[in-house]
């Protein structure tokens, strides 16, 4: 599995340290607010240094150089941005991720040679739009660091693509239906399957086209 | 014809206030950007050039302040981590020729230069400008 370091703060850093430590990663947390250090440190089964993780003698302290992975999960940008360029350029360490609260800093992160990221802010908003756009839909999973998107929905019986074959669709170029569940069945499509009312159908999508293509499969509400 | 420059600057402390106005009374084009209106109360009456309220952290603030016009852009916040980043993204998001970050903690300031910014540390050029004055006094003194 590997081991996992940590330079965070805030609310979900107890959350994800715990859901990686349960998946088997040996984890060691960096915080610089003191109290916030203590507490973790008796709430959590992992090694918690308390320090300034943007500095690099604090990510050697807290055995960086051992690390496989390195996650910047402060509530700063530029403190995430720092952590990440650190572990890249002066460690050598491939694997950093780093959690962005500007949606804009996502592309410009990923420029910067920072190469995973997690949206806070986009994730919550893609949510929130998922949850009043419509009941049928779910699953809105983002991949490769949100540039696609997949999501579920059930074909109604005024939705585009009821009762056409998957070729007969006028899909966006950066789309693609790629599961069908009817029932009991799972279906992969062909272009000549027929879609069903109430069919389940799974679409992956450029993130961009995420309207059009909810648009061209399910239509609006 | 004077060759007017276009300087983009980050934080309105004392040195970032100063800068400002150096530049400014020079003639210069100036923008200067703090996250608290009050900073840029500093700043003298013959300032004339623009204050942005924001965080440089966040791309839209540092295009409100068209850091992709400028010819020299000057990160002197109290934060490092903000300066280091906001050079950064000035050099390669914004394509500006030259940007210069003011570093407090020395153990950063190599990383800086393989980043490619230019860094200022106060704590290194004092060390040295004391450690200079303390070596010509010693060995004056023999």
């Amino acid at each position: 599995m590997g081991s996992v370091l940590i330079v965070g703060d805030g609310v979900y850093l107890k959350f994800v340290c715990r859901g990686l430590v349960s998946r088997g990663h040996e984890v060691t947390l960096v915080v610089k607010d003191e109290d916030e250090s203590l507490r973790l440190a008796e709430e959590l089964r992992v090694v918690v240094v308390h320090g300034n993780g943007t500095l690099p003698d604090t990510l050697k302290e807290a055995g960086i150089l051992n690390a496989h992975r390195v996650f910047a999960l402060t509530s700063h940008d530029e403190d995430n941005y720092l952590v990440c360029a650190l572990a890249r350029h002066r460690f050598g360490i491939g694997s950093t991720f780093a959690l962005v609260h500007d949606p804009e800093n996502e592309a410009v992160f990923r420029e910067l040679g920072i190469v995973g990221t997690f949206s806070v802010t986009a994730a919550v908003s893609s949510l929130i739009d998922q949850r009043s756009a419509s009941e049928s839909i779910r699953n809105l999973q983002p991949l490769a660091d949100g540039r696609f998107g997949l999501t579920e929905a059930e074909l109604g019986p005024d939705s585009p693509a009821t009762g056409k074959e998957l070729r007969e669709l006028a899909l966006p170029e950066g789309a693609l239906l790629v599961t069908i569940v009817r029932g009991q069945d799972a279906i992969v499509p062909r272009g000549n399957t027929r879609l069903e009312l109430g069919d389940r159908v799974g679409f992956i999508y450029l993130a961009a086209e995420y309207a059009r293509t909810l648009s061209a499969i399910v239509g609006k509400d | 014809m004077k060759n007017v420059k276009f300087i983009v600057i980050v934080g309105c402390g004392r040195l970032g206030g100063k800068l400002a106005d150096f530049f400014s009374i020079r003639g210069d084009f100036v923008v200067v950007l703090d996250a608290d209106p009050g900073a840029f109360a500093v700043l003298s009456p013959e300032f004339s050039g623009f204050t942005v309220v924001g965080t440089a952290s966040e791309v839209g603030i540092l295009k409100k302040a068209r850091t992709g016009d400028a010819d020299l852009f000057i990160a002197v916040t109290d934060n490092d981590a903000l300066n280091i980043m906001s050079a950064k993204v000035a050099l390669v998001h914004f394509s500006v020729p030259r940007a210069i970050a003011r570093i407090f903690d020395p153990s950063l300031e190599g990383f800086c230069r393989e980043l490619g910014l230019e860094v200022v540390s106060p704590v290194s050029a004092t060390a040295e400008r004391i450690l200079g004055e303390a070596v010509h006094f010693l060995e004056g003194a023999v």
